[in-house]
């Protein structure tokens, strides 16, 4: 990981507090009384048969889901009740990377990469690079250089593989230079040795620099080769909280079963 | 007959299987009976407007000899025509231009995911609704009666006829963008203003060509006819000259509206395909 990552602004991670959190879509119980503490610097991973609540409680920690109870504290500010404003400025600080990237489509890597810091400044001049200030196009650059894109840099985004999509949705948590970031199965739609390649550029990028990252995964060794604490969800709730040192296969395997 | 099935342990489930569906369902009836409707409407207007095989024929010798005098086509008044033509060019490119700019603004307060509330929403659709449903010329004689005889009034009547269509085509574009990039946005903590101009605005323009190209060209044919009703353009040098009965005359402006209509849809035509080779061609690969 190159300079842009060490220059950067956030030095710490982000510590969270999730208390009997519970959600329900209907008559359908997604989430039953989570509760769980993340240190700053922690790296976790969520575990679960689909339809387990992981990715819905990813959500709940941006707002994107809204709880009917419980509270998500993130460094102090609590995402679920405060007002639009202070929500804004919460998420400025949470990087999210998405399963299938979600990258805006028909524009540059390179503008993908500036919308970045999108939440940090509401400044026209970022909504495209052909307008965007040098230092942050320099910036930008040095994000996409350090997931190994910069040669990509004006390839639209719907032009990109699904791995160089992953590593240029990587550079913009990179730019947004977030506390905490949350990726919601990052290697699930990729080649074995590209998702990999993507989990080992996280943990450089994100825990090597003492941020927190909680990411979802399907995948066991994904789990247990890159997170220091593994949480396991079934049916809405808890059922494994384990450093990850401390299980292994066989116990997780329970958790699909 | 089932291959499987020795022991006869399917027989029941098998006939259910081969029993031919009902040859009327419920929603077919339905589509006879609109039909029927539809034919009996037709038929109903058909003699409403005394359409008679016979008089078109009996007409045919008049045309034959409305067209024969059109030939050869007087061009002494060529550059006049020509004049009148610009003129309806320069009222069908201003007022799609116009049209087009504020369809924007209104497309995004008539889209869904981007209008700021529901009255706004309701409002703007409501505008656009009334724009597309009123017909063009009755446009023309408002504002013709409002801002007077001219080019003024028809480049008018062409913006508020391409806010009728551009303006629908524009939201609707907005509201099937895919949402999962600006969802992504927001949860970087990205306003919605933001959202809207860095994710939904890019992912809409090749729609927004596209609709832009072609109410070029509808406004193009509409500017022709507005001259009818003194809005502009070549339309009332027409007018005149049949109502003069200069034939040849007539023919040369309706040849000259013929190559500006084609040549503008040519033109647009090109510039879509050029454009939707470069979208495919950043699809495939």
């Amino acid at each position: 990981m190159k300079a842009v990552v060490s220059r950067a602004g956030t030095k710490t991670g982000a510590d969270l507090f999730i208390q009997q959190v519970s959600l329900r879509y209907g008559s359908q119980q997604v989430l039953s009384d989570i509760s769980l503490k993340i240190a700053p610097g922690e790296t976790l991973a969520l575990l679960g048969a689909n339809g387990s609540g992981k990715s819905t409680l990813l959500k709940c920690l941006v707002r994107l889901a809204v709880p009917q109870t419980g509270s998500v504290v993130i460094d102090g500010t609590d995402v679920l009740n405060c007002p639009r404003r202070q929500l804004r400025h919460a998420r400025s600080r949470i990087g999210i990377v998405f399963q299938k990237h979600n990258l805006v489509p028909r524009v540059s890597a390179l503008s993908n990469v500036i919308h970045g810091c999108l939440g940090k400044t509401s400044d026209p001049r970022l909504w495209a690079q052909i307008f965007t200030p040098a230092d942050i196009r320099y910036k930008a650059m040095e994000c996409l250089d350090a997931v190994g894109m910069s040669h990509l840099a004006g390839r639209q985004a719907n032009r990109l593989s699904g791995g160089e999509s992953q590593r240029v949705a990587i550079a913009r948590a990179l730019m947004q230079d977030p506390a905490l970031l949350l990726a919601d199965e990052p290697a699930a739609s990729l080649d074995p040795g590209t998702g990999i390649d993507v989990m080992e550029l996280f943990r450089r990028a994100f825990p090597g620099q003492g941020k927190t990252l909680v990411f979802v995964s399907h995948d066991l060794d994904h789990a247990l080769s890159f997170s220091d604490r593994i949480v396991g969800l079934k049916d809405g709730r808890i059922i494994i909280d384990t450093p990850t040192k401390e299980t292994g296969k066989d116990e997780l395997a329970r958790l699909y079963r | 007959m089932n291959l499987h099935d020795s022991t006869g342990e399917h027989r029941k489930g098998l006939l259910k299987t081969t029993q031919p569906p009902p040859r009327f369902t419920r929603g077919q009836t339905l589509g006879w009976f609109v039909l029927v409707f539809a034919a009996a409407l037709i038929g109903w207007s058909w003699r409403a407007v005394d359409f008679s095989v016979y008089e078109l024929f009996r007409g045919l010798p008049d045309m034959h000899r409305i067209l024969s005098e059109m030939v050869p086509p007087d061009f002494s008044r060529l550059p006049f025509i020509l004049v009148a033509v610009l003129e309806t060019f320069q009222m069908a490119l201003l007022g799609a231009f116009l049209g087009i700019l504020i369809s924007f603004v209104l497309g995004i307060l008539g889209a869904k995911n981007l209008s700021p509330g529901r009255g706004t929403y309701v409002l703007a659709r409501s505008f656009i609704s009334l724009c597309r449903t009123v017909p063009d010329l009755v446009w023309a004689v408002f504002f013709v009666a409002s801002v007077g005889l001219g080019p003024f009034a028809g480049t008018l009547t062409i913006m508020v006829d391409t806010i009728g269509f551009c303006g629908r085509f524009f939201a609707e574009a907005m509201e099937e963008v895919d949402p999962e990039p600006q969802t992504a946005l927001k949860a970087m903590g990205a306003g919605k203003i933001s959202v809207m101009f860095a994710a939904v605005l890019p992912a809409a323009a090749p729609s927004f060509i596209n609709s832009s190209l072609f109410s070029l060209e509808k406004a193009v044919r509409s500017s022709v006819v507005l001259g009818l009703v003194g809005a502009g353009g070549v339309g009332i040098e027409l007018k005149v000259a049949m109502d003069m009965f200069s034939y040849p005359q007539a023919a040369t402006i309706i040849l000259l509206i013929f190559i500006l209509v084609l040549l503008v849809e040519r033109l647009s035509s090109l510039a879509r395909k050029k454009y939707l080779s470069q979208e495919t061609n950043a699809k495939e690969s």
